[in-house]
């Protein structure tokens, strides 16, 4: 917060001298309107936690519902741990998806290099084209492909979901490049190249180091996205088993639903850690 | 110049033309193989027909688009009509409170900094990092005739039984699709308005500007951009959602890409499932239009 801000707000608390008693209409919105965001902001962050923190609740109670309450268990921890083929989905789900994410980095870093920094025939369309699986709505992906390995004879499972994956992750390696090129300093490279580097010392000891916060933000979120997908997997992933195909049927056909709650604290608390891990150590928000 | 040396940057040209070849032709042939190609077949074979070996045959009839539209009792008439209206019902108020909702939140983590911004930070990115099925689960037991807000207002003297907003339905879908497109929505709105230089608000506040008007006048035009985006990345998946019907409606009403689903797994209808699926890309390149014409890919990273 600016000084300036804070003296701002210190004034308008204490009033003009000669003006005390009289009290501004804006002054009035303003009071409300900044405490009006903390209690919305507050109320929002309950809204997201409410269910998620139920859910960890729930993951050490005996009965499925909080109430009428009977008693604490990790007995849910014990049938999560012992269903062999959650397990086995979980560690696919985490191998497609590594995957699919190290394909699109493979693909996507040097389409972002080419598009950040060369003009070449046809590149406005390429720049259009990248964003298009961020935008095609999951079904849609889905169903398209199914057509195409349908007609094309090419099987579906997991390299059919390695295909769908992978491109459905090159935005988000794309798209950070591009965006961390646009504000990298060209003057950085060219110093090291009058220094005396090769074009190859400038692009490892120059150009990627300072872009590969950027890679490996768009890797994780390229990585997370494939991992948490259901309906692309649902149409292109053949009889190959993931993640949130064994969670939909737990659901829908309420198998060993026990697992259930135990499985997404899991995933709760594996996600906070590392993101507290990851706010603290740099401001992530330059790559989300 | 010499021939040499013209010769010389003749190869240098080819070299350069190859280099962009190798760094643009696999990512390039990624998205013609795998976007561009699956949409043109999919329109293609929205006109095609089924056979009954589950094999596509080629033809031209517009009856999969019949089908869509005309139902038994007339025309407009169908699931699937019914479906896509109340898809984009469902959609359109999961974009309107998640705009309403974040934008206040927005604007708050533009004013505070250092552990403060950090907490905030972290409450709200926390459950956009866990995996989509886990956040629409997450309201499966707070939901329903027995679910949590229920059974707490059953035993309140207020109610006499189950109050039919918390069952299973639209309430529930359209509340945990907000929940679970909130955060698309603050970070793209807290990118554009972090871009927005205070000096401007300070400016207009001395100049004797209300809250109300630099809100009107000066913050949400300024980030009008970001808020489009928004809208399109929470209105979209919104539009498609498979999952959270399925968990949360329970059969009381079915959306488009359940409809679509069901054909294609129970009758392998894959031709009825193009033609269907061609709506739900309409409303995808109106997107795609908007973003093109809004944002700059620079600033969509």
């Amino acid at each position: 917060m600016a000084d300036s801000e804070r003296h701002g707000r210190l004034s308008r608390l204490v009033g003009e001298p000669g003006q005390t008693g009289i009290v501004s209409v804006d002054r009035v919105v303003s009071a409300v309107a900044s405490y009006g965001m903390w209690a919305l902001t507050i109320g929002i962050v309950v809204f997201l936690w409410l269910p998620l923190s139920q859910i960890i609740v729930l993951s050490f109670t005996e009965s499925s519902v909080l109430f009428p309450f009977e008693g604490f268990t990790l007995q849910n921890y014990v049938i999560l741990f012992t269903n062999e083929s959650l397990l086995l989905a979980a560690r696919q789900s985490a191998f497609v998806a590594t995957t699919s994410a190290s394909v699109a980095t493979i693909l996507g870093v040097p389409l972002g290099f080419a598009i950040a920094r060369h003009e070449f025939r046809g590149r406005s369309m390429v720049r259009g084209l990248v964003i298009v699986p961020l935008l095609m709505p999951g079904i849609i992906m889905g169903i398209s492909l199914l057509i195409l390995f349908r007609i094309t004879g090419f099987p579906a499972g997991f390299f059919g979901t390695v295909l769908a994956h992978s491109v459905y992750g090159l935005p988000f390696i794309v798209l950070p490049v591009i965006a961390r090129l646009a504000v990298f300093d060209r003057k950085l490279e060219e110093g090291a190249r009058d220094l005396g580097a090769d074009g190859k010392a400038v692009v490892t000891d120059i150009t990627l180091p300072i872009i590969s916060p950027a890679i490996a933000a768009g890797f994780i979120f390229a990585w997370l996205r494939s991992f948490e997908d259901f309906i692309r997997v649902f149409f292109v992933g053949g009889t190959m088993d993931a993640l949130t195909k064994e969670m939909y049927g737990m659901v829908v056909y309420s198998q060993g639903t026990e697992a259930m709650d135990p499985m997404a604290t899991l995933i709760v608390v594996v996600v906070a850690s590392a993101l507290a891990v990851a706010i603290n150590f740099r401001d992530i928000l330059e790559y989300v | 110049m010499s021939t040499i040396q013209q010769l010389g940057e003749a190869f240098e040209r080819r070299g350069e033309r190859a280099k962009l070849a190798l760094m643009t032709g696999p990512g390039v042939s990624w998205l013609l193989a795998l976007i561009l190609a699956p949409t043109a077949f999919l329109v293609m074979v929205s006109f095609a027909e089924v056979n009954s070996s589950y094999d596509v045959v080629w033809s031209f009839s517009v009856s999969n688009y019949r089908e869509l539209f005309v139902g038994e009792s007339g025309l407009f008439k169908t699931p699937f009509i019914d479906s896509f209206l109340l898809s984009l019902g469902i959609a359109a108020s999961t974009t309107v409170a998640t705009v309403v909702l974040a934008y206040p939140v927005a604007y708050l983590l533009t004013r505070l900094s250092g552990r403060t911004f950090k907490l905030v930070l972290f409450a709200v990115l926390v459950p956009f990092f866990t995996i989509f099925i886990v956040r629409i689960y997450s309201w499966l037991s707070l939901f329903g005739s027995e679910g949590l807000i229920n059974s707490m207002l059953v035993a309140t003297p207020l109610v006499s039984g189950p109050v039919g907003i918390f069952e299973y339905g639209l309430a529930a879908v359209v509340i945990s699709l907000t929940h679970a497109f909130f955060p698309y929505m603050l970070l793209t709105l807290y990118s554009s308005l972090e871009g927005i230089d205070y000096g401007v608000i300070e400016a207009s506040r001395d100049l004797g500007a209300t809250r109300l008007e630099i809100a009107k006048d000066v913050v949400i035009p300024l980030s009008a951009q970001g808020l489009i985006t928004g809208c399109v990345f929470v209105f979209v998946p919104a539009l498609g959602t498979f999952i959270t019907p399925q968990f949360l409606a329970r059969g009381k009403f079915t959306m488009i890409a359940e409809v679509l689903t069901a054909r294609i797994n129970e009758l392998y209808a894959i031709n009825y499932g193009a033609a269907g699926s061609l709506f739900l890309i309409i409303p995808t390149i109106i997107a795609f239009a908007i973003v093109m014409r809004t944002t700059t890919l620079e600033a969509m990273g």
